[in-house]
């Protein structure tokens, strides 16, 4: 059983599926919660290549840092720019 | 190698991922479920909620948020030259204090934009 | 010259699990008797894979418990009896003398004498049945979602944190960035928490706490960056091994060579300020603060999910001691008086575990006396606070550590 080909599946699906995801998704705070999943799988996969420091220095500067970033500069929108507007009506 | 230490590592992640999710559905069990309209009310101190939810927030959030990149990037170096600083031959004193220059650099632009930022409107 | 109660963890737990599994065996080889293919069952039970894997759960399971049941606990009672003390009460007093069973219901009982540990198990089990609303407009699936990725960001602390150079799940060899990395995950689902509520107020809350965490991880890198030039290593298990060597011996006390008492006095100082601020602790409470935003940025969660979050402050905290305790003041180091031997398994006396929840224990009752004797500062007193001052001390502190390594200190 080859783990580290298991590892690579599992995180390469999921990393896909995030970034699909990302682009496709139509309320941007849901899609700043995809980028910062697959900016962690990203990182996995940089630990399975053997290099633990760059998946550290992944997590702790890009999945800590870039998704705020997104986040803080929806905020200087107005809202209607972020969600579809029949989610506005309160469900 | 390093690796066979991140497998315990990556089951803990499942655990933890898995014991807050089971935490709430355990709940279930036990909690009453009865929504109200009043209930579903945001709370702002007993008054009728008013005006939109999602305000408008000041540039200030995001300017901060630049310059904590900015730092992180340059910590990630740092950290990279303070391994390497026994190993980096002093001789000539390019290869230890070079990043001295680049602190400098940086610190002088980061003081700019943070003096730019005086009155926090945060 | 210090040692473990557990040398090693997988090892202790590996006796427990061969238990377990030895009954699990023999019940299913009795019913095999009946049933043929559950003889193949137990067999397969008792082989090593099975075992190694049953025994990684169990070491995982133990550490849950350890950090978050009693710990946890433990932690919450100290506080709440501390702080209660500093405001002349007595403070929180439900403990086995409340419970209505006998012994403890005689009708002369000492209600109001008790020592008060079983307060946090009562509001935890007054949570548990509290109703979970959900606000009006609230993006549910955020909702519910930011609130398992602070927990499991939280708990993932825990599996390189060692209590003791045995009592640790892995050993990464960057053991100490995998802690910060943990601690860097959280302010983005607080800001997630904040955001998905719907409520104008826990928005501001949420944005204030990313804001104010983000400004104080710097300065808790750069003083890691100046604990490098003196240990050379990230591994937790090399900083405190270095920190073992007895620095000067005044008459009969000899002092151990903490990395508090060296170079590094200066990244102590600023590396303790800024986890109090990552803490989210009193004086830097405004993205929670009580009297003006009533939670926080977990205003709109009710019942488990609201008790999830606010003990996890806690196992922050613990998490903080215990990084401060293993970096600058020797981890899990202290003397060995004597060994005692029961029923075979040597246990000495003042064990490491001892020793690092002693530090631990010692380091919160500062933090805490800290916090209930000073006001809150401003959100724009904080961030001039990290920004402008912990960054440049810091930045000095490489410039010492460097300098000093120089010389050859």
């Amino acid at each position: 059983m080859d783990w580290e080909l298991v590892a690579f599946l599992v995180l390469s699906v999921l990393e896909v599926v995030g970034s699909i995801l990302v682009v496709t998704n139509k309320r941007l705070v849901r899609a700043a919660f995809w980028l910062a999943m697959t900016l962690v799988t990203i990182g996995g996969i940089y630990l399975l290549f053997g290099s633990e420091f760059i998946f550290l220095i992944q997590i702790l500067v890009y999945a800590g840092t870039v998704p705020i970033l997104f986040v803080f500069g929806l905020m200087l929108t107005r809202t209607k720019i972020m969600d579809e507007p029949s989610t506005e009506e309160g469900t | 190698m390093a690796l066979e230490s991140y497998g315990p590592i990556a089951i803990f992640a499942i655990l933890a991922l898995v014991f807050p999710a089971l935490t709430f559905f355990l709940t279930r069990l036990f909690r009453p479920d009865h929504p109200t309209p009043l209930k579903d009310l945001v709370y702002e101190c007993g008054e009728l909620p008013e005006g939109e939810a999602q305000i408008q927030f000041h540039f200030q959030y995001y300017m901060f948020a630049l310059i904590f990149l900015v730092f992180d990037v340059a910590a990630i170096f740092l950290l990279l030259w303070a391994f390497a600083w026994g190993d980096l031959s002093g001789s000539s004193g390019v290869a230890k204090y070079s990043i001295f220059l680049f602190l400098a650099i940086m610190f002088v632009a980061t003081q700019y934009a943070l003096k730019k930022e005086e009155v926090i409107h945060l | 010259m210090s040692q473990p109660l557990v040398p090693d963890l997988f090892a202790t737990c590996k006796v427990l699990t061969g238990a377990i599994l030895w009954v699990v065996q023999q019940i299913l080889l009795a019913l095999g008797a009946v049933i043929p293919p559950l003889k193949d069952l137990g067999n397969w039970l008792a082989s090593d894979p099975v075992v190694s894997a049953v025994t990684w759960l169990v070491v995982m399971t133990v550490m849950l418990l350890w950090a978050v049941l009693i710990n946890l606990l433990t932690m919450m009672w100290v506080e709440r009896k501390f702080y209660s003390r500093l405001q002349d009460r007595y403070g929180i007093m439900v403990s086995i003398w409340s419970l209505p069973i006998w012994p403890f219901n005689r009708k002369d009982r000492p209600t109001h004498k008790g020592w008060g540990y079983l307060q946090n198990v009562a509001d935890g089990m007054k949570l548990l049945q509290k109703e979970n609303l959900t606000p009006r407009g609230a993006d549910s699936a955020m909702f519910h979602m930011a609130p398992v990725l602070i927990a499991s960001s939280t708990l993932m602390i825990f599996v390189a944190l060692p209590w003791s150079s045995g009592f640790v799940v892995a050993k990464p060899d960057l053991s100490l960035l995998f802690i910060l990395a943990a601690f860097s995950i959280a302010p983005f689902g607080i800001l997630i928490a904040g955001w998905s509520a719907n409520n104008k107020y826990t928005l501001v809350g949420g944005m204030r706490a990313a804001a104010q965490l983000m400004a104080y991880e710097i300065p808790l890198i750069l003083c890691v960056i100046a604990l490098v030039f003196t240990t050379g290593s990230l591994d937790v298990y090399e900083i405190v091994a270095q920190q073992e060597r007895t620095l000067v011996t005044l008459g009969p006390l000899a002092i151990p060579a903490w990395n508090l008492f060296g170079p590094q006095a200066l990244g102590a100082v600023v590396f303790a300020v800024a986890m109090m601020a990552e803490m989210e602790r009193i004086p830097f409470d405004i993205p929670e603060a009580e009297a003006e935003l009533v939670e926080g940025w977990t205003t709109e969660y009710s019942g488990m999910r609201f008790g999830l979050l606010f003990g996890f402050k806690w196992l922050r905290m613990i998490a903080g001691a215990g990084l401060i305790s293993i970096l600058y003041l020797g981890g899990w180091t202290g003397p060995v008086f004597t060994v005692v031997q029961v029923a075979g398994i040597p246990v000495p006396i003042i064990p490491e575990e001892v020793w690092f929840m002693l530090r631990v224990y010692l380091l919160s009752v500062v933090f805490i006396w800290i916090s209930w004797s000073v006001p809150r500062i401003r959100i724009d007193q904080i961030l001039q606070l990290g920004w402008k001052r912990l960054i440049p001390l810091s930045l000095l502190a490489i410039l010492l550590a460097a300098g000093a390594s120089l010389v050859g200190w």
